[in-house]
Order: C-alpha cells, then structure tokens, then sequence
C-alpha cells in the first residue's frame, strides 16, 4: 500500500486562493478576448471575468518573467550640484523604490502548474545567476522564495520535442513538487528537500486529502506516465529526431562553426526578431542602461536578444555579428555548445515555443536535424574509407 | 501528401523555367510541419521548383526578403507573390530601394487566404494541431476537439473587400488561377478604426493601453515589414544617442509603434504582416489604416499601386491641393 497526497480538480481553485494569503500564486491563464495564455498573478485572474485558469496548454511564454522581470530597476541615484563649485558634481544612490510593474515583489511565491520543461528552463537560470561567487542579488531574492509546483504532461503538442534534449514529459527532477494528472485528481509524486513544502501542505490541508493507492492505482498513474512518453517518442521517430547525444552536438557544432554556406542556409529565413529569445524559458540576455531626467536617474536592466543587430554593435561603429546569419549561429552554439561545454546541460528544454512563435517557419528541430546532418555526411566517406 | 493543384503546376513550371538565366534564387512558399501554416523557401535550382506550393495558408508576404538578400546574391532575385503583396515590391521600386531591373515578381491569383490566429481566436486559443482545406470549409483539430468552419468568415483581413486578386498593379509574369476570391466577401469582425473613430480620446487611449501591456518589444512586426529597410539603424534600439528608453512596458511599446507608424505614412501596403506575427496579437493594422486614410485625403496617394509614382512624403510641391495652410494654423 502507498500513500500519495491528493488535490481533487474542483479544489485547485480554493486551495491557491487558501495559499494566497501567505504567498503570491502565478499560474497558467488564458485570456478569452485574445486567446493567450500566459502566467499571471491569482489577484489578476480574481480580478477580470474573461480570463480563465488553463492547465493543460502550454503558456505562450515561458514562466521566466516571475524571476526575471522583462525590466527591473537595478537602482537610482542623484546628482547633486553646489552652485559654488560647479565643476564638481556628487552622484548619491537613492533608496531603491521597488519596480514598476506588480509582478516582480519580492517574497513568497509559488508558481503553480508549469510544465516539467519550464522547471529545467529555471536551471539554466540558476546556473548563470546562482553561480557560485557571481549570485545575482536582483535575481536570487525573487528566485529563492519561489516555490516550483509542476503537472507532468499528459497532452503532447505537435511542437514538444522534450526527449529530445534528455527530458521528458514527467521530469520532475527540478520542481519542487511534482504532479501528475489523472483525470480528476491530481497526485502528488514528487516532494523536493525545499523547506517551504512542509508549509505548504499544512496551510492547504483542508483541501488536500490522503489517499491510497494499491497497485492498480499505481499501475494507472504508471500509464499516465509511460502513454505520455511514449506518444512523444513514436511523433519524435516520426520528425526523424531521436535523443541528442550532448556531446557530439557540441563537437559538430565546433567544427562547423566557419562553415558560413550551412550557416546562411540554415537561417535564411530568419527576419531577426527577438520573439523566440523572449518566450524562450533558458534564454537569459539582458541589456543594462541608465537613463538620467534632470538631476535624478535610474539603472535598468531589460531583455535583450541575440539574434538583434544592436546586440554585438561595438562603440567603434564595427559589428562582429553583422549579419543574421552570424547571429543565428550565436544563438544556436549559445544553446547547444558554449553553455553545454560550461555547465554540461544543453540550453533547450524542448518545449517548443520558438518554434510557434516563429512567424516565418524557423524550427529548431529542423536545424538539429541539419546541424547532426553534417556530422552523418563527414562520416560516410571515413567509413566508406 | 500534398496534391499538386493546376495553379501549383503552373507554378513550378514558370519557376523550372526561369534558372539558370531568369533569376539566381526564388523566394516561394512551401509545406510547414506547423499546422495552418506555410515556410518559405529559397529555390537555387530549377530541380527545387516542385518544392514550391500555392494554397489558402500562404498569408506571408515574401517582398520582405529581397532586401534581405540583396548583397549575398549578385544575379535577379525572384519572389512568389499574391497580387496583394506585389505591392510592397512596388512600393519598394518607386522608393528606389530595390532595383526593378534584380526583382522577378511572380505574382499568382489568388482566392484568398486563411488567417489561422484568427481561427485559433474563434475557437478560444487552443492550440491547433491540424489544419486543411476542404472546398469552401476548413477543418480543424485541436488536442481535444475538431471544428469545421466556413472559409469565408476566417479569411485574412486584408481580403474581404480585395479587387486585385487577379488583377495585380504590378508583375513580371502573372500566373492566372482559377480559384478566385468569391464575391468579394464581408467581414464578419467589425471594423477595428470604425470603432477606435467614434470613440472618445479618453477610450482610445485605454484601449491601447490595454493592447501594449502585453507587448515584449521583440520587434517582430519591424523586422517582418517589407518597407522598414531600416530595421538594423532603428532609432529604438540606438544607443548614442538614446532617443527611445529601452524598458518593455506598455507606454514604450505605444512609442514605439507610434514612430513606426509615421514613418510607414504613406508608404505601408497594408499587408498585415506585422499584425500576423504579432505574439502579443496586437492588431497593429489599424494605426496603418488610419495613417493611410489621411494620406489619401491629403494628397490622394495609396501606397503601392504604382511602381513609378513619386511617393508623396518623397517629394515637395509648393501647393498641396488638399492641404490649405490657413487651416493648419
């Protein structure tokens, strides 16, 4: 016998609105006007009749603006003059005076029904802004306190491709706790080492209930599981691409690097724009800038995307990266090599939202394909050697 | 499999025809692994032509890319164009950014296309995982549910209301296609600026407010636009000097858009394609229109219509007919 802790579907609603009053709930929610459907506050959900609580879909952009705002004010200062002196000019910090939309408080949070991929796409984060000796004040005091509370995927969209890049649908390694879907509960499976869990079930207790499971229970959370995965594994032998081997993907990526004529085929179609970059969950590029009215001003920093001309354009006038093709190899080495050769996970979660947002095509499992391509037809003739 | 249509034959066969001496490289349309949609393709050979397809879902306007392409290929670039898009070309030439002399358009009739984040709007956002046309309906299945729906209420925008589906204001070979829009069909959306028009500032102001709070400042809809060659010299992004604040929130996004919108006056074909990759579904059109209606009532010009007229923002003419300067003032 086993005892798993339950949520039954009708109390999701009462349980976040229980767990509000001491943390503040983001969760998936679909807009009825536009049709997207993004993370948001649980006060703006209560607040707008035409949005609705949607946890089956993917969100249109990754979750990672909860812990890394698309502008936060990093801080502000002033400048003080003395009219007798005038060649001097003191600067002062002013006390930071928070930032300007609501979503970026400090304080106990809990993001609550993210796919397994998205909690992979907070590693990357982690990785760059929690690295040992380099912690990132900003991102760590909103990171620390957050709370990742995951459903595993039942649904499998035509754009996941998850396995590929060595997750899978119910991968609840990195969230805190882990859920899986059965209809109409939802089955705690995962519990992470994370202090505030313990909390967490004693504030939600009420809506929370202990249930156990005999073996056929378990068997029918075991399908769930096993049918999701393999539905991902027969569509990803469909689209010809199996699970990449890290390593040899960081190689070939290396020895292409000046093969410009593969470059410029593969990007080709590509306008530039940052739409991929911005709902990507690993992406983490930022922009710093200061902007100064009268004597007082502010340091910002806001997203940025690589694959954008102003990105490399040096002081000189010189771009290194002129040209999109040089961009587009950036942001493809960035994901499957550089950050592979220093923290030995790939920048892709597989969750493939770049590649519907793409408005003309770009689909980086194809350019996967083509990249292992080149390493299969060096091989051929060593082989046929 | 795809089953190649009469207009897609004569497709390929005009395009077969046209390397190795007509164009160095063709831009077409092709099959997406996407549902509802089409990629584009860079044809470098004749034996590529049966790559190229021609149906409901090639809503992209492919004029952005000669410019894009302009110094990587020395000889004529050609572009698989519906009748509406050729106008971006043309716009293009009379503003002498491209050169009429490297440009083949292709322009083919076209029956109208299929604007699938319209679809995916009308049936509440869910995620479409396929899509097909069959006859004057359109089948589509999400995770959980199929609908068929009639063609005509999920056409692209720019479609209800089009005369020049056969008959493009420009093109170096035209490719006739049996299937036509069907009697110029009506709109079922209300007309965003009819609306926005008879509104209070007060309202408009909110509406838009509301729009740009979910804008990213990706920059998707300048880096798509046929007209903004400028998009790597762009006054939003430029650091010395800072002109426009680099924060992501509602009121730079509306700055944004709005310089984006002067400097498209009298220029923008309306193509809509800054609207479609919208990620944030912004229905950015609406400023063009509006835009454009006062240049037509100022100096009687619709972009895009004439390849050799002399764009009115280009030039000076000491008196405007339409212009009464004690009326400025």
């Amino acid at each position: 016998m086993n005892k798993k802790i339950c949520i039954r579907k009708e109390n999701i609603r009462p349980l976040l609105e229980r767990l509000s009053e001491s943390y503040q709930i983001y969760l998936p929610v679909r807009d009825s006007e536009t049709g997207i459907i993004d993370f948001a506050d649980l006060n703006v959900l209560k607040d707008s009749d035409n949005l609705s609580a949607d946890f089956n879909e993917k969100t249109k952009k990754s979750p990672k603006s909860v812990v890394f705002p698309s502008t936060e004010t990093l801080l502000e200062f002033e400048y003080k003059k003395d009219i007798n002196k005038p060649e001097i000019t003191q600067i002062s910090l002013l006390e930071k005076s928070g930032n300007e939309a609501g979503t970026e408080k400090t304080g106990k949070k809990i993001i609550f029904g993210l796919k397994p991929c998205d909690t992979i796409g907070f590693k990357s984060f982690d990785l760059v802004f929690n690295e040992k000796g380099r912690e990132d004040k900003y991102y760590n005091e909103k990171r620390l306190d957050t709370v990742l509370v995951s459903i595993g995927c039942s649904t499998i969209f035509p754009d996941c491709f998850c396995l590929s890049v060595g997750g899978n649908p119910f991968n609840f390694d990195y969230s805190d706790i882990g859920l899986v879907d059965t209809g109409d509960l939802l089955v705690i499976m995962k519990k992470s080492e994370n202090g505030a869990i313990a909390e967490i079930l004693e504030t939600g207790k009420e809506f929370l209930e202990e249930r156990e499971f005999d073996e056929s229970g378990l068997k029918v959370i075991d399908d769930i599981i096993l049918g999701s995965k393999s539905r991902q594994q027969k569509l990803l032998e469909e689209a010809g691409l199996p699970e990449i081997d890290k390593d040899s993907i960081e190689k070939i990526l290396e020895s292409n690097f000046s093969n410009e004529d593969v470059w410029k085929e593969i990007s080709q179609k590509c306008v530039s724009c940052g739409a991929c970059t911005y709902v990507c969950p690993t992406c983490v590029c930022f922009n710093i800038g200061d902007e100064v009215r009268d004597l007082e001003g502010e340091r910002y920093r806001c997203w940025d995307f690589c694959t954008n001309y102003y990105y490399t354009l040096e002081a000189s006038g010189h771009n290194p990266r002129g040209k999109i093709f040089q961009r587009y190899r950036n942001k493809i080495n960035c994901k499957f090599n550089y950050f592979h050769k220093r923290k030995k996970i790939l920048y892709c979660t597989g969750c493939g939202r770049c590649v519907d947002v793409c408005s003309v095509g770009m689909d980086i499992r194809e350019i996967i394909r083509k990249v292992l391509m080149l390493e299969k037809s060096k091989e051929t003739p060593l082989s046929v050697r | 499999m795809h089953k190649e249509t009469a207009v897609e034959k004569k497709l390929r066969e005009t395009a077969s025809g046209l390397f190795p001496d007509e164009v160095e490289c063709l831009v077409g349309y092709t099959q997406s692994d996407i549902a509802g949609r089409t990629n584009p393709v860079f044809i470098k050979e004749k034996a590529e032509a049966g790559k190229l397809i021609f149906d409901r879902f090639c809503i992209n306007n492919l004029s952005v890319y000669p410019y894009y392409m302009k110094d990587e290929f020395m000889g004529s670039i050609g572009v698989v164009l519906k009748p509406c898009d050729v106008k971006s070309i043309a716009q293009l030439i009379s503003e002498e950014l491209l050169d009429k002399k490297k440009i083949k358009s292709v322009v083919v009739g076209c029956g109208g296309v299929i604007d699938i984040k319209r679809i995916q709007r009308n049936i509440g956002g869910g995620r479409i995982i396929s899509a097909a046309q069959s006859g004057d309906s359109i089948e589509i299945n999400t995770a959980d549910k199929s609908y068929t729906l009639k063609m005509a209420d999920f056409y692209a925008e720019k479609c209800y209301g089009c005369r020049i589906y056969d008959s493009p204001p420009y093109s170096d070979i035209f490719i006739e296609n049996d299937e036509k829009l069907p009697v110029v069909p009506q709109n079922s959306n209300p007309d965003l600026l009819d609306i926005l028009e008879k509104s209070e500032l007060e309202e408009i102001l909110a509406f838009w407010e509301k729009e740009f709070s979910r804008c990213i400042r990706c920059y998707a809809c300048r880096n798509i636009c046929p007209m903004e060659v400028c998009r790597d010299r762009c006054i939003a992004q430029l650091d010395l000097p800072r002109w426009q604040s680099g924060k992501i929130n509602s009121d730079e996004g509306k700055f944004f858009q709005l310089i984006r919108v002067m400097h498209l006056a009298g220029r923008c074909t309306e193509c809509g394609e800054c609207q479609r990759v919208c990620p944030a579904n912004i229905p950015l059109v609406t400023f063009m229109k509006k835009v454009n209606k006062e240049i037509l009532r100022l100096f009687d010009y619709v972009p895009g219509m004439d390849s050799q007229a002399r764009p009115p923002l280009l030039t000076f003419k000491n008196v405007e007919k339409n212009i009464k300067e004690e009326e400025l003032f």
